[in-house]
């Protein structure tokens, strides 16, 4: 089978997943014992007439399946719907909020690679050397820090004591933002800011985002960097690294040529996972550096029980880990000509 | 002193009182213990013996790939044209990998890396060790793969090794490590993980590129029957030891060792029937950890004297270039 055909029959098969995700999201969050239409009329002072056009607006007095069947063909015509909440329509919120959670994620993930790959790499070639324990040290904090003690930590030390960074909130310095003509095409700060050669932009954004970054980035660089040293670790025991220094290739070209791109394949699976988990998972480091991310958003429609908006975003996560897992099995294929699309 | 002298014959590679140990948790592994042969130009030299009794350490070492730690090369030289490969810097040790010295492993399925295209791994060789450009390493690589009868070689080098069958592994591996001409190629157990055709192809291409090229091969097996078809010179090899030394005519013939006689009779022979039973050798290889004292094959020789269990025997020359390790023979 070609590329083609494979990611045409694996998009097709991403369907069925997201209809039983919806199926199991929208389900769950319509039985919770509250009265969503009195939350969104602002509680128990609203007048019960307002509760109850509310209701009508949002299909509430229809039994659940029949909300579903509403939900559904509203969402083949492409409409999420209007949230309750923030009186937008659910897909422009998505894009004011996704692509700041989109570019910190992305952010973090090079980070991470930047970071865990040569460590683990290092840790290999130099098994039981300091080098090795060190990594195993940072690796161990990495993975069993609490996020938000560590975003809390940086903030102090780093911004706080050392003054190297930016005030830790939000994604831009506002003055930067206000007082000029910076237009956003794909919110995200450092593709708008290159776009429109605003460097200062640029730095400005790149400096708000290291904190943050770096915060979501550590306990993925921690499990890319064991990860990477396992599996290095078992192909430099492999016959044809041994027949590769046999015929007379020098060491660098051994170990970053032949024993990486084998040692690659656990690592993108990890990298892959990791980067859906990030991006649905960077609540807690954007509620500590106030990043205004899909996170903070999804939080908060629950907490108010804004279905639409809820429906929304589940949709949308949902979306990314399909497209993730399967870039990370074309990935695979280009790794290893073992693995064949099937 | 253990030495094996061959006359004024040029000598390619000599391997003089080579000791290596392996330091292990359990203790220090005792696995070659004072090896010494030569090898000329233009011959093939076998270093036949069980698994275990040290041979492919003595092949990897002349590469210097025993990874060490664990282990280490303890004493001895390894004279390739006169130049000691244990005392020079790693650096110049690039200069005899894989263009003065190549070595092929017993596992084609495994030799080469699965995630490159037979064409990469070979022009990557080639330009490396030949400092030639791209262009002109992908010739010659088409050429070598002419060489060892890889059928339509131009496409060959666009496909990957799991594409190919292990025979036809094996021949790329061939074609790998003589790209660059080397003066020795050593092969470890070239033909063990091949079916019997395949090795009897394998055999004759490397014994016919041997005769055009002139290339010496130091062949690594435990497969008499490939010693019989390819070698010039055998060398016993028991528990890090050489035992018996010779011309393969004469080993076939004579077998002096009591250990090269119990290897001999373990083979099956056509024609004597199911009835009789194999001969093995008694008890097993011993544990290099603790090798025993004296001669290493004592505690299984039918031969057994008391001077044995003391005195490790010397090498003994019993016929003009045929050397044998036993007491029996003073």
């Amino acid at each position: 089978m070609d590329l083609k055909s494979y990611i045409a029959r694996r998009l097709l098969l991403a369907i069925p997943t997201i209809l039983g995700v919806t199926l199991i999201v929208f389900f769950i969050s319509h039985v919770v014992p509250a009265d969503p239409a009195l939350v969104w009329a602002g509680g128990a002072r609203a007048r019960p007439e307002q509760v109850e056009q509310i209701r009508q607006l949002y299909h509430l007095n229809e039994p659940i399946w029949k909300q579903y069947v509403i939900f559904l063909s509203d969402l083949v015509r492409g409409d999420l719907g209007i949230s309750p909440v923030t009186g937008r329509p659910v897909i422009e919120d998505i894009k004011t909020y996704f692509p700041a959670t989109l570019e910190l994620t992305i952010f973090a993930i090079a980070l991470a690679i930047l970071i865990g790959i040569p460590l683990g790499v290092l840790s290999a070639i130099k098994k039981d050397s300091p080098v090795d324990h060190s990594t195993r040290i940072f690796a161990l904090s990495g993975y069993s820090m609490p996020i938000f003690w560590l975003g809390l930590i940086l903030q102090l030390v780093v911004y706080y004591y050392l003054g190297l960074v930016p005030d830790p909130g939000g994604r831009v310095n506002t003055q930067v933002y206000i007082s000029s003509e910076f237009k956003t095409y794909t919110n995200m700060y450092l593709i708008d800011s290159l776009i429109q050669g605003r460097f200062d932009v640029f730095f400005d954004a790149l400096q708000h985002l290291i904190l943050p970054g770096f915060t979501l980035a550590y306990a993925t660089a921690a499990i890319i960097a064991r990860m990477t040293r396992s599996s290095m670790l078992e192909v430099i025991r492999q016959d044809y690294i041994e027949f590769a220094r046999a015929r007379g290739l020098p060491e660098r070209v051994v170990i970053y040529k032949h024993a990486l791109r084998n040692a690659m394949i656990p690592t993108v699976t990890v990298v892959g996972l990791s980067f859906g988990g990030l991006l649905a998972g960077a609540v807690l480091t954007e509620t500590v550096f106030y990043w205004p991310g899909i996170g903070r958003y999804m939080v908060g429609t629950i907490n108010t029980l804004d279905f639409p908006a809820l429906m929304g975003g589940t949709i949308l996560i949902a979306l990314v880990f399909v497209i993730v897992n399967l870039l990370v099995d074309i990935l695979y294929a280009i790794i290893d000509p073992r693995i064949r699309y099937g | 002193m253990d030495t094996v002298s061959t006359g004024d014959i040029e000598k390619l590679l000599r391997v003089n009182e080579l000791y290596i140990n392996f330091y292990t948790y359990e203790g220090v592994v005792k696995a070659i213990d004072g090896v010494s042969f030569d090898i000329h130009p233009n011959e093939t030299f076998a270093l036949v013996g069980e698994t275990g009794c040290g041979k492919s350490v003595t092949a990897r070492a002349i590469l210097r790939l025993i990874p060490t730690p664990p282990g280490k090369i303890e004493g001895g030289e390894i004279l390739f044209n006169g130049v000691d490969l244990l005392k020079i810097p790693e650096k110049e040790m690039l200069e005899y990998r894989g263009k003065k010295i190549s070595m092929i492993f017993q596992e084609p399925m495994t030799s080469l890396n699965p995630v490159f295209t037979v064409g990469d791994q070979l022009v990557e060789t080639i330009a490396l060790n030949q400092k030639v450009s791209k262009e002109e390493a992908y010739n010659i690589a088409l050429k070598m793969l002419e060489r060892v009868r890889i059928p339509d070689a131009e496409n060959a080098m666009t496909k990957y090794p799991h594409e190919f069958s292990g025979g036809q592994r094996q021949r790329i591996v061939i074609a790998m490590a003589l790209s660059c001409n080397p003066s020795l190629l050593i092969a470890d157990e070239p033909t063990t993980a091949l079916d019997v055709t395949v090795q009897a192809q394998i055999i004759n291409l490397m014994n016919e590129l041997q005769k055009n090229m002139g290339t010496s091969i130091l062949l690594i097996t435990h497969d008499l029957g490939v010693v019989a078809e390819m070698s010039d010179r055998v060398a016993v090899m028991y528990a890090g030891n050489i035992v018996e030394l010779g011309t393969t005519s004469v080993i076939f013939e004579k077998r002096y060792h009591p250990y090269t006689q119990g290897l001999f009779n373990a083979i099956p022979v056509f024609g004597k029937g199911k009835q009789t039973r194999l001969e093995e050798i008694p008890g097993s290889v011993p544990n290099l950890l603790y090798p025993p004292p004296g001669c290493r094959f004592h505690p299984r020789c039918p031969h057994v004297m008391d001077i044995c269990r003391k005195e490790k025997p010397e090498l003994i020359e019993l016929e003009p270039g045929h050397y044998v390790r036993c007491h029996l023979y003073r």
